[in-house]
């Protein structure tokens, strides 16, 4: 039987991707963070190699299940464990995380929770070289930013690209204060660059909380609803950055 | 042939073949008396360490006596274990098994809640089955002199890795 691709394997979580996929067992573990595994979760992948990780692999399919096999050769693809979660009740307030497959990715075997709060599925996938990373810097991790489906974006691995696009962006922390609305934080943004910047306060944007800081912008801006639903404490160094520094 | 109990849920275990006083036992029963339910009796005769099952016109009976070891036994196979609604109550996939008495347990004192067997049964080298419990099923299998008990994943995993080496299967 001649052999297969030789796949880079990786552990894809949100925004971190780690080298290599642990191996405990004789098995690719299943070891969610949220929900319960009660019942039969799935199979994962097996694999002779002994416990640790494995870093470069070939793949074989024997009756409908996954083995690995170690291997030294220069990989063409990689195999990518993808841990999209959706957290519990005790970390509501932060973003799930799922992966939209497109055709170019194999989803090779999956294993999921059953019941409790929150739950997972991990799904093993076959994708060309970068995938991994492309999805991971796409996601946002952050306190109150909804969950997100994360697809591969090819126009993010383009040279010169992601430079040219975050001089155009949007500050990183008004898009995270606005829950992904870039609509609302351009205009809040033009907002700011409206405020009579010889009637700040510099002493409450720097140093006073945030009902202070709301009472301040709103009484010189002459606008109620000055913040567009944001926290004043999330967006009031944008302030600060754009009429004191 | 040694005899096995086996439950849902639990590590396969030799039936001692003596009660409390260490008198030898008379019988094995499978299944519950009452309403909605089936008790089958083996009448256990004679002495020594081994068993043997014997077909008669009236039913089985299980002869002791010093017979030479064999791969086979006897299991004594409780499907049906704790309650549970949803459940299924019995022997799934088994392969290589030959009941010789089945009966069967019930809940409920009209026996109408859910029902499942409990049968003894005649058991070959690489016999296989699997048995639900509340949450998860457990796979096993006899190897000629011992038993091995593996969840689906562990057993999936073994298959695959064998076929593997075999050098079957298809490389991605």
């Amino acid at each position: 039987m001649s052999k297969g691709t030789s796949h880079s394997a990786f552990t894809l979580r949100g925004n971190q991707v780690d080298e290599g996929i642990v191996i405990s067992k004789g098995q690719v573990p299943f070891n969610p963070r949220s929900g319960m595994t009660r019942g039969n979760s799935g199979l994962l992948a097996s694999t002779a190699a002994p416990d640790g990780k494995l870093v470069n692999v070939q793949i074989a399919i024997a009756k409908e299940n996954l083995v690995l096999v170690s291997c030294e050769d220069e990989p063409q693809k990689e195999l990518v464990l993808v841990q999209q979660y959706s957290p519990g009740t005790g970390s509501k307030r932060w973003p799930s995380f799922g992966v939209e497959f497109d055709p170019e990715v194999r989803i090779l075997s999956q294993a999921s929770t059953s019941g409790g709060s929150g739950g997972e599925t991990w799904v093993l996938v076959s994708a060309p070289l970068g995938w991994a990373a492309n999805i991971a810097s796409q996601f946002i991790d952050e306190r109150d930013y909804p969950g997100q489906t994360i697809s591969f974006k090819p126009e993010l691995d383009e040279p010169g690209k992601k430079e040219e696009e975050q001089e155009n962006d949007i500050p990183i922390e008004l898009v995270i204060a606005f829950g992904g609305n870039e609509e609302k934080a351009k205009q809040f943004m033009a907002k700011v660059a409206n405020l009579p910047a010889n009637r700040l306060d510099e002493h409450i944007i720097t140093s006073c909380g945030r009902n202070r800081v709301k009472a301040h912008l709103e009484e010189i801006s002459g606008d109620s609803n000055f913040f567009l639903g944001a926290d004043p404490n999330r967006v009031v160094s944008y302030v600060a950055a754009t009429h004191l520094e | 042939m040694k005899i096995f109990q086996i439950g849902t849920g639990s590590k396969p275990e030799e039936i001692k073949l003596e009660n409390e006083k260490g008198e030898p036992l008379a019988s094995i029963s499978v299944g519950e008396q009452g309403r909605g339910r089936d008790m089958g009796i083996i009448p256990l005769v004679g002495q020594g360490t081994e068993i043997r099952a014997k077909q008669t016109d009236k039913g089985v009976v299980l002869v002791r006596g010093n017979w030479p070891s064999e791969t086979r036994c006897l299991a004594v196979i409780n499907a049906t274990g704790a309650y549970d609604r949803c459940r299924s109550y019995k022997i799934h996939e088994a392969r290589e098994i030959q009941t010789i008495m089945s009966g069967a347990i019930a809940f409920g004192q009209a026996g109408r809640t859910n029902s499942g067997e409990e049968v003894l049964a005649i058991v070959e080298p690489e016999a296989e089955f699997r048995l639900n419990s509340k949450y998860d099923s457990t796979w096993y299998r006899w190897t000629g002199t011992e038993w091995i008990t593996e969840k689906p994943e562990e057993r999936d995993a073994r298959i695959a890795l064998a076929e593997v080496a075999n050098g079957e299967g298809e490389w991605i």
